[in-house]
């Protein structure tokens, strides 16, 4: 009975999409917070659900999983509504808030109370302690945990029912770069074994090296949809380029015809957009030039990023850093 | 749903809180016991009336009851932190997700916390009766822990403990502030409504409303008065104050069950 209805529902969805949302709106009385949101995630694919702070992507991830009734719209993950699963934490795996726990409950038997409602054996608490790297934390009290323990308590707790799909909001908040690789790793993994990872993020340098999608939001609206590489825009791309001799440096790439900025005051470092640095270094070299840096900034994806969801998050993603550059 | 039952039980083992309280429980009830065992029929002036002694029905099952006062309040705390914990530590973000039929969350806590009230329960009123026997033996007085309906009394203090449990899980969802739901409910039994008693006094009719409050009910159906002492002539019946308690742990259980199944999990 169920069958034919998880069919046609997903179908519906679009073919091949694991997770499906459609003209999804919540409404928090005068605050439109997400408005006729539609989009699919597909299954052994990292996508990274993108937007500023208060772009609505914890209220979407929370109507997925029934927290947050929607105003309108519907959703599915493997083509029926959450609330509909017969097994949730089997199909599903969820962490929403990094710190999740009772602080007078160790690790362990944290572990313990979520695979007890998802009749899964205390064997498996074991396997994910180890997993996540917490099993000599095991016996101690969660409230005395540090962010990044924490965030691999919670992804722990996720796993629980071994679940095909994965929805993780802010998973790399608090983490320290051995965390933030691991976590890139961990990631990677799960869906090279097919499994649907859904990774919210309001950086995108964060997740850049680590999804294949991307779903971007900003006021609660889609904004882009598309694969990571699509989203790359060269003619965006920035190259940072730095002489001694302004003057030279200025006339060499004025009389190209390409676009320049000024980064410096003294016109000692310049940036050149959408040209590859072979071809800078060589026009420079032509004309005589003495070339002190030449640095490819990134592939325009921040560039794109903030045009698409307006700039006005300045946490973190305004400073174009070498971490940008792949 | 008994795995939903058993989760919950797993919840409340697995934190200090229960224990702790068990141990203040154990302390209190004994220390009120002996005070209460002592202290019957004796005359604490020279020439002064001694007070009811242990050959009152009333002064009896005061004594031997004293572990369902103290466990109707622990109780309450118990219901109000199995609930109030989830909000203050956001466990109920993942507790909904990993069972979103809502109902099922509910029926597990207030089953669960049932099981735990009349743990208390049974523990706190073994103490009672224990203690309070002991103390009447020595002093050379009857024990008489089969008459006077004392053991009615001590079954339906089980009964009246499981009760307040509910009341507890209840508030809680209504009020999410674990302190403040804690407060209103000692300090709505404990305090408002002998002060509301006494305002009622002024009244013709006072009486008659007096009576259906839940601390007096609470009490009527051990026969005792809310302070200890006989029975005032105005209580219930102890069925009528057992159906009347029930009502209360329907109405809040019941409320703060169909408040839970309908707000968002922000």
């Amino acid at each position: 009975m169920t069958n034919l209805v998880t069919v046609s529902k997903e179908q519906a969805a679009g073919a091949g999409a694991s997770i499906a949302v459609r003209g999804l709106t919540k409404r928090f009385g005068e605050v439109l917070a997400v408005s006729d949101l539609s989009f699919d995630v597909r299954p052994g694919r990292v996508t990274g659900f993108l937007g500023p702070n208060g772009a609505g992507k914890t209220t979407t991830l929370r109507m997925l999983l029934g927290l947050v009734e929607p105003t309108s719209g519907s959703s599915t993950i493997l083509g029926q509504p959450y609330p509909a699963l017969a097994q949730p934490q089997r199909t599903v795996g969820a962490a929403l808030e990094a710190s999740s726990f009772h602080p007078g409950r160790t690790a362990r038997n944290h572990l313990r109370v979520v695979a007890r409602t998802a009749g899964v054996d205390n064997g498996r608490v074991d396997e994910l302690l180890a997993l996540v790297g917490l099993t000599a934390a095991a016996n101690r009290r969660a409230g005395g945990f540090s962010m990044g323990m924490r965030q691999r308590l919670g992804l722990a707790s996720a796993l629980v029912g071994d679940p095909q799909v994965l929805l993780l909001d802010e998973p790399a908040n608090g983490l320290d770069p051995e965390g933030i690789r691991w976590l890139r790793g961990f990631l990677r993994r799960q869906a090279s074994e097919g499994r649907t990872v859904l990774v919210s993020s309001h950086v995108l340098s964060e997740v850049q090296q680590t999804v294949d999608d991307v779903v971007i939001i900003s006021r609660g609206r889609l904004v882009r949809q598309s694969t990571l590489a699509e989203l790359e825009d060269p003619a965006r791309a920035g190259v940072l380029v730095g002489a001694p001799d302004p003057a030279a440096l200025r006339s060499a790439l004025d009389g190209q015809g390409w676009t320049v900025e000024t980064v410096e005051e003294s016109g000692r470092r310049l940036r050149v957009r959408g040209i590859e640095p072979a071809r800078i270094g060589h026009t420079l070299f032509a004309a005589g030039v003495e070339v002190h840096e030449l640095t490819s900034e990134n592939s325009g994806l921040e560039e794109v990023f903030f045009s698409l969801t307006g700039g006005d998050d300045a946490t973190g993603t305004q400073e174009t850093t070498s971490e940008g550059a792949r | 749903m008994s795995r939903q039952v058993s989760t919950e039980i797993l919840k409340i083992r697995s934190t200090r809180s229960w224990w702790g309280m068990l141990i203040g429980l154990v302390v209190l009830t004994a220390a009120l016991t002996a005070l209460g065992a002592f202290t019957a029929g004796v005359s604490f002036a020279p020439g002064a009336p001694p007070t009811p002694g242990p050959d009152d029905p009333a002064v009896l099952r005061s004594v031997y009851t004293t572990g369902y006062g103290m466990a109707t309040v622990f109780a309450m705390i118990l219901g109000v932190l199995t609930v109030s914990t989830e909000y203050r530590h956001q466990t109920v973000t993942p507790t909904f997700v990993a069972t979103p039929q809502r109902a099922r969350v509910v029926g597990g806590k207030l089953v669960a916390v049932v099981a735990f009230s009349l743990l208390y329960a049974v523990v706190a009123l073994f103490v009672s009766t224990g203690f309070g026997a002991a103390v009447f033996a020595g002093r050379g007085f009857e024990t008489a822990l089969t008459e006077h309906d004392v053991p009615r009394a001590l079954l339906l203090g089980l009964v009246g403990t499981a009760v307040w449990g509910v009341v507890g899980t209840g508030l809680a969802t209504l009020i999410r502030n674990q302190i403040a739901a804690i407060v209103v409910g000692i300090g709505v039994t404990f305090i408002l409504e002998p002060l509301i008693g006494l305002a009622l006094g002024l009244f013709s009719w006072g009486a008659d409303v007096a009576r259906f409050l839940p601390g007096a009910a609470s009490s009527a159906i051990v026969e005792i008065s809310p302070t200890g002492g006989p029975l005032s002539p105005d209580a219930l019946s102890w069925w009528a104050a057992l159906l009347v308690l029930l009502g209360y742990g329907v109405v809040l259980g019941g409320f703060g069950a169909a408040v839970t199944l309908r707000r968002d999990v922000t």
